[in-house]
């Protein structure tokens, strides 16, 4: 029996975060119960997943109580209402729901997260919003990447970039990677013609791979200069859309003295976020019109386009343009499950989601709070490739005994560790050390390892069973 | 409106103007130079005619916008009205015209006096003279509403109309607890003033008129001499310093006084205001040193002019008519830009400035790509749609109402930049302007019609514009305005 079974986990609002946390929550073997106002969504949900759902107010006290919150490991709140959320999961909490988790999206609300957290007794507040924001960020602080996450409260960074044509590494295998071009970074994955590999030391890096690097957060731009990419200071981005992503990133970039254009339809949209950020440059028209009347001198001096607006297809196709028109970096927002996805393959378009960020973020909570009474509680937990790769981060807890696991002290060399994990990074004393042969994993690191199986929750899980 | 209750609301301004005029019967009474029995006799008048205008029944009605627009201009009329009789029955003025132009020049802090020889007014008068641009300075209106026992519900609208800048705000929720509030920082820094004249050796008489001016950023000097007398670098310091401070925001003082003082450096308006100050005072000093024999001179000069100006007192201790064109020019400018907004200083108001600067930049941007979306903002806030325009028609009656004035007076045969001076002195609440009616001279060159006009044109100036038009509109006038 898996240690998920005895995990009850309470999900208020099906929407579409609801949906898909439900669907991957009740994949991994929680029991979870949904919470809907709405028939139509509740019988939706119990038709597709195998978990049970109630119809009715997830702020109310009866059907709180007749959804056993009472007795839920983990509530979860993630109505369109931030007052909602709040209101649900105060009520929760007072029912006994031992961690209580609330979705809030109103910027006025999420910068006083620490005051719920501390006064109210909720366990996690989450803004989708505002973490989409910040992983755009990261790419454009390292616009060669296509995806940047960072662990372990910044100490390490992944990277994820496509090898184009002119990069000194083509040709050349692992072991060349670290040896003969020094590099301090370690590839933890290949994407080769669609198909994730874990790589070995003998793996030959070809044209058009996608590599997955991970390294402290520092070294990425020294590696970039060694494998021969120039990486380019992004001075000036054109923004579509004035939704709530587009805000926070906006006032980000704008903080950074970047240049930001941003463009929007709705008049008074527009106005709002001028208003909202100063020294944002706000354009009333419409993206792709605006586009077209640009100078090829401003399309030139433009280097980067983000596509924020609701609509998944305008995005997309805002995004293509701009690739046409040679922008060096772009990056479009799309629904999780969308199919469109897809089309981002073979492109320089890099496509974040909303819904991808609030679920890693409670998948990896709930992994912990399964893990919890662990020496090596999982810390946190990334997902790459649609959820086809997973980094975990594991936390070694100080008093954790060598006699019972026997992966302590020992050389990474000497441990026999199964082909489709790798130990992608450990943070020791706030440092991040890349792991190679003579490294030890030493009570109280962080560990980070790099699958393509889904199903661990302890580090011991990695390496082979021992022959007794 | 209903009439009995704008006459009963005027009849707690009259009752509490005879109770501001008795710190002058008490001045009399100790210098006992003969004007106690006009003044006493006014003040009995005033508050007989103010208690029964207050005992008029009044039906409980909603006061609107217009109606605390109208109250507003009327208590401003008939105060002045009201406060010249002492003067006139002093004999010193040749006509009542000139004393109701005395009056309200005091009352709204202009400065500008028909008088060649003020100190020829009997103490009580004199000081009669100097409190009324105390009282007016902060407004009289929002005195009465401090004191009289009138229902405060709408009383936003009488404040609204009387405190100067394009938005006015309350400190607090009670009107009546903000009012006090700001008489309270009012009558410290006066207080602060008058003591450290005092220090300076000014005579107490003078001192208590001149801190009065200097509060009210009035400008009325007790004696023809002015600050000749005292020839004291030390006193014309603390009027410069004090000037520049009524000039300044009293939500300022606010703030600092309920300990947000960050907030109270975040108001942009006073950066400017203290920017116009240091650029002017810079290069007039420049400007006039090779006249003088040192900079330090020259620094007392161009600070206290600009100071003096720029906050629309009107002070002068120097002739400055005789200095180089541009400090002139520079001065010129400086009576238009005017103090801060919810300052005791008149003027077009520092925040109106740069509004429209602001503003013109925006447009600006709007024009060279009309999809642009500009924001103006002030203190880091966005400036709405509404104030901004009602900004921008504000300047541009006001630019009017100075063309079509001096228009009006040049009928009076005098040059034009006395004329323009003249308007723009009264109308910014100044005091001195340029050429014949230079610091050194005074408003007796223009006939009766034209002081009368000037007066209403200060009027104008000190309630900004539209309640002294809110009158004559035909609106105020509807059937059921009648008994």
């Amino acid at each position: 029996m898996n240690k998920e079974d005895h995990v009850k986990v309470c999900i208020v609002g099906a929407g579409k975060v609801g949906k898909s946390l439900a669907a991957q929550l009740s994949d991994s073997g929680y029991k979870v119960t949904v919470i809907d106002t709405s028939l139509e969504q509740v019988n939706n949900i119990s038709n597709s997943y195998d978990v049970i759902c109630y119809q009715g107010n997830g702020a109310s006290t009866e059907v709180l109580e007749d959804a056993g919150v009472a007795s839920a490991e983990i509530f979860i709140a993630v109505t369109g209402s931030d007052e909602l959320n709040i209101l649900s999961c105060l009520t929760a909490h007072e029912l006994g729901a031992k961690s209580t988790i609330a979705r809030i999206r109103n910027a006025e609300y999420s910068v006083q997260s620490d005051f719920y957290t501390e006064r109210f007794g909720l366990t996690l507040i989450f803004n989708p919003d505002y973490n989409a924001a910040s992983e755009i960020m990261r790419l454009m602080h390292l616009p060669i990447a296509t995806k940047v996450e960072l662990f372990a409260h910044g100490k390490c960074q992944l990277v994820e970039m496509k090898v184009e044509e002119g990069n000194s590494l083509i040709g050349s295998n692992l072991i060349d990677f670290s040896q003969k071009h020094n590099i301090d970074l370690l590839i933890c994955a290949i994407v080769r013609k669609g198909q994730i590999m874990i790589p070995t030391a003998q793996d030959v890096i070809q044209l058009g791979d996608v590599l997955c690097l991970t390294g402290s957060p520092a070294s990425f731009n020294d590696a970039f200069l060694k494998m021969n990419i120039k990486t380019k200071r992004i001075k000036s981005v054109m923004i579509a859309g004035a939704s709530r992503i587009a805000r926070y990133l906006a006032s980000a970039l704008v903080k950074e003295h970047v240049k930001v254009t941003l463009i929007e339809r709705d008049h008074t949209k527009a106005v709002k976020i001028a208003d909202e950020v100063p020294g944002l440059s706000v354009m009333c028209s419409d993206a792709m019109s605006y586009f077209e009347s640009m100078s090829d001198s401003d399309v030139k001096n433009t280097d980067a386009l983000i596509t924020l607006t609701n609509n998944d297809e305008y995005n997309l196709i805002c995004g293509m343009l701009g690739e046409r028109k040679n922008i060096y970096r772009i990056v479009t927002k799309l629904n999780a499950d969308s199919t469109l996805n897809e089309m981002c393959h073979n492109t320089r378009i890099s496509s974040v989601s909303k819904e991808d960020c609030a679920a890693d973020m409670i998948m990896s909570y709930a992994k912990s709070v399964v893990a919890a009474e662990d020496y090596d509680a999982i810390r946190a937990l990334y997902r790459l490739m649609n959820g086809k790769l997973e980094f975990i981060e594991f936390k070694l807890s100080l008093d954790i005994d060598p006699a019972v696991e026997t992966y302590i002290n020992k050389p990474i060399r000497n441990l026999k560790i199964k082909p489709e994990f790798l130990i992608a990074g450990i943070i020791r004393d706030r440092a991040s050390i890349m792991p190679r042969g003579n490294d030890e994993i030493l009570p109280g690191d962080y560990v980070i390892v790099c699958t393509v199986s889904k199903s661990i929750l302890q580090l011991k899980d990695i390496f082979e069973e021992k022959k007794a | 409106m209903n009439k009995r209750k704008i006459i009963r609301t005027l009849g707690y301004i009259i009752l509490t103007l005879g109770f501001l005029m008795i710190p002058s019967l008490i001045v009399s009474a100790i210098y006992q130079d003969g004007d106690s029995f006009e003044i006493g006799s006014t003040i009995a008048g005033t508050l007989v005619l103010g208690f029964l205008m207050s005992r008029v029944k009044a039906p409980e009605m909603k006061m609107r916008s217009r109606d605390g627009y109208t109250i507003v201009a009327l208590a401003w009329l008939i105060i002045c009205l009201i406060g010249a009789i002492p003067m006139y029955l002093s004999g010193v003025f040749e006509s009542y015209i000139g004393a109701f132009f005395e009056m309200v020049s005091g009352f709204t802090t202009t400065g500008a006096s028909v008088l060649s020889n003020p100190e020829y007014l009997p103490h009580g008068v004199g000081f009669w003279r100097c409190f009324s641009h105390w009282v007016g300075g902060m407004g009289v209106l929002v005195f009465v509403m401090m004191v009289a026992p009138m229902n405060n519900e709408n009383s936003m609208h009488l404040v609204k109309a009387e405190v100067p800048g394009p938005t006015a705000g309350k400190l607090v929720p009670r009107m009546k607890e903000t009012s006090m509030i700001n008489y309270g920082i009012y009558a410290f820094l006066t207080l602060m003033c008058f003591i450290l004249l005092l220090i300076g050796k000014v005579p107490v008489y003078d001192a208590l008129c001149l801190s009065f001016g200097t509060a009210g950023t009035g400008g009325f000097s007790p004696s023809s001499v002015g600050f000749a007398a005292y020839n004291s670098y030390y006193v014309e310091m603390v009027v410069s310093v004090f000037m520049i401070l009524f000039g300044v925001n009293f939500n300022v003082y606010f703030l600092i006084l309920i300990k947000k003082v960050k907030d109270a450096f975040r108001i942009e308006e006073v950066w400017w205001y203290f920017g116009f100050i240091a650029f002017s005072t810079i290069t007039i000093m420049a400007n006039i040193m090779h006249t003088l024999p040192s900079a330090g001179q020259a620094f007392r000069y161009s600070f206290f002019q600009v100071a003096s100006i720029i906050t629309t007192t009107g002070f002068a201790t120097v002739d400055f008519n005789q200095w180089p064109e541009y400090s002139k020019h520079v001065l010129i400018l400086l009576m238009i830009v005017g103090a801060c907004s919810g300052s005791t200083g008149g003027g077009m108001k520092v925040c109106r400035v740069v509004m429209v600067v602001k503003s013109f930049f925006t447009e600006l941007k709007h024009i060279m790509d009309p999809r642009h979306i500009s924001i103006v903002r002030l203190d880091g806030k966005k400036v709405e749609k509404e104030t901004l325009i009602a900004t921008r028609v504000y300047v541009c009656t006001y630019f009017l109402i100075i063309c079509i004035v001096t228009l009006l007076i040049s009928l009076n045969n005098q040059d034009f930049t006395t004329n323009l001076t003249a308007v723009l002195s009264c109308f910014n609440n100044i005091g001195p302007g340029f050429s014949a009616i230079g610091p050194m001279s005074n408003f007796s060159v223009y006939d009766d019609w034209v002081q009368l006009l000037l007066s209403l044109t200060m009027l104008t100036g000190r309630l900004e514009i539209f309640p002294m038009f809110m009158i004559f509109s035909r609106s105020s006038h509807e059937k059921r305005l009648s008994l």
